[in-house]
């Protein structure tokens, strides 16, 4: 079956990740633009970051047979310093014209200040401008009236529901996301957040319309693994299979697909993979013989 | 003197450091030409601070309300540093002059930066800076500010106090660490702690005992 992580911070993880993920059938992934654990403190280490996502790291997933997508923005951990949220902003415009960007995220709440509202909405506008789906980061602290307050502000905002993906749902949490005829993401983690036993109840209470799994993976405790591993779940739950590839694949496909920018039938088409490749005269090997299909 | 104002004087603080084996040496080498923080020279001897005094015994020195126990000397040794070196800073470039040491601080520039905030002149002026600390998912920096810190129930808007509590409770900090809980436990913050400990109950998971200081009743 084929798999799709649609939310996976793959600059924190190493190429063992990457060969894990792609022999358990990860075809696709979409790393969202997000935060390294530390507020960053000049706008150009957003603009390197936002390099590196759409240069080394689509080469890096190359290298094992993943297509990456990436998703920009500023995210709402970083929104509360306005004169580098402001040269944030600036710069996001032109980042959203490149190949392999789908959407504009992760924008959110964190804390739920004024600024972070003020960011939000301009990079809603933003989205909407450019025709892209946009891809909301919910409050792990307070998360559901944190949830309540992104949902008002996307209806305020005017975007389309089903341009919205919002992420990071729980049990309190999902209904009003279905309510609001919005996406409904689940990052599905070891000990925190969501896990796969809970996800299983998820999509027999719900059923499997606009919901996705994603693993959410990066530098803190994780398992890039989480979508297979879910799926597998799911089907030793009795789920049936054309609803666990609606859940792991065909979902994130036509959520994402509505940026233009991502095509349902090439990303299902396994990429070839030649590590004699360079990416800028950089090589993901380190001695290895170099693999090639 | 307003209640604002530090309760040992920077004379005060040089004389105690000096009483320290080991301390009176590095303070008379930088005691003289100590610049403004933002500088290149002080920050480095802000930085050095740490491998040249490690070995410095800790020691009592004068206590007030606004330090604790836990001070290390090169804290001690840090504040001072930081408290010259902002003499010599026009008033209105105080601000950018502080922010500058915790942004290129490393993880133990950091600690001691937050941990001395409320010592130094004015504290009210660097509540971004605390606040920003928050952030941080590095625990040592967030204990550094949150835990037995007088700054936050002080200082810091009730919206920021409530969100680092809660960013308490999601890292394992103890609340019992959190300095002045009980006078700025308001409602809203029992409110997103019962919101918490809901969100919990329907995951089928445990509900930290510490919520209990915030008024949730099981």
């Amino acid at each position: 079956m084929k798999l799709f992580d649609p939310h996976i911070h793959m600059t924190s993880r190493t190429t063992d990740d990457y060969q894990a993920m792609a022999d358990a059938g990860v075809l696709a992934v979409v790393e969202p633009a997000f935060w390294l654990g530390q507020p960053r403190t000049h706008a150009g280490s957003f603009e390197d970051y936002f390099l590196s996502l759409l240069g080394w790291e689509r080469f890096r997933a190359a290298q094992f047979g993943i297509r990456h997508f990436c998703t920009i923005g500023l995210n709402p951990k970083e929104a509360n310093n306005p004169k580098l949220a402001e040269a944030v902003l600036e710069m996001i415009p032109l980042y959203l014209e490149k190949a392999g960007v789908v959407a504009v995220g992760e924008i959110g709440y964190d804390d739920v200040t004024q600024e972070e509202e003020e960011y939000f909405r301009r990079q809603i506008l933003l989205a909407q401008a450019a025709e892209l789906p946009i891809l909301i980061h919910t409050p792990h602290r307070d998360k559901k009236r944190g949830t309540e307050r992104t949902i008002a502000l996307v209806r305020d905002c005017g975007i389309a529901p089903e341009m919205t993906l919002i992420d990071h749902n729980n049990e309190e949490t999902l209904p009003a996301v279905l309510d609001s005829g919005c996406w409904a993401g689940h990052s599905i983690y070891p000990n925190s957040k969501m896990d796969e036993a809970r996800m299983v109840s998820l999509i027999e209470k719900y059923g499997s319309e606009r919901m996705i799994v994603n693993s959410a993976a990066d530098w803190g405790v994780s398992d890039p693994l989480k979508v297979p591993k879910t799926a597998r779940a799911m089907a030793q739950a009795g789920i049936a299979e054309t609803t666990i590839e609606k859940v792991c694949w065909v979902n994130p496909v036509d959520f994402f697909a509505q940026s233009g920018r991502l095509d349902p039938v090439e990303v299902a088409t396994p990429l070839s993979v030649d590590q004699r490749e360079l990416f800028q005269g950089n090589s993901v090997l380190r001695g290895q013989v170099p693999r090639t299909s | 003197m307003s209640s604002n104002a530090p309760s040992f004087s920077s004379a005060d603080l040089r004389a105690a450091l000096v009483s320290l084996p080991g301390m009176a040496e590095w303070v008379d080498d930088v005691g003289s030409g100590i610049q403004t923080p933002d500088t290149l020279s002080f920050r480095a001897r802000y930085a050095a601070a740490q491998r040249k005094l490690r070995h410095v015994e800790a020691r009592p020195l004068p206590s007030s309300s606004t330090a604790t126990a836990h001070w290390t000397p090169v804290d001690w040794a840090r504040l001072w540093l930081l408290r010259e070196g902002l003499e010599q800073t026009p008033d209105s470039a105080r601000f950018a002059a502080v922010e500058t040491v915790f942004e290129g601080g490393e993880l133990g520039e950091q600690v001691s930066l937050l941990r001395s905030l409320a010592a130094l002149d004015d504290p009210e002026r660097y509540v971004e800076i605390g606040v920003s600390a928050c952030r941080t998912n590095a625990v040592p920096v967030f204990e550094a500010i949150a835990c037995e810190n007088v700054y936050p129930s002080r200082y810091f808007p009730q919206l920021n106090f409530n969100q680092m509590v809660m960013k308490a409770v999601f890292l394992g900090v103890s609340l019992s660490r959190v300095v002045g809980l009980a006078q700025r436990l308001d409602h809203e913050l029992r409110r997103m702690a019962y919101d918490y400990a809901a969100e919990r109950v329907a995951a089928g998971r445990a509900v930290p005992n510490d919520l209990l200081l915030l008024g949730y009743a099981r």
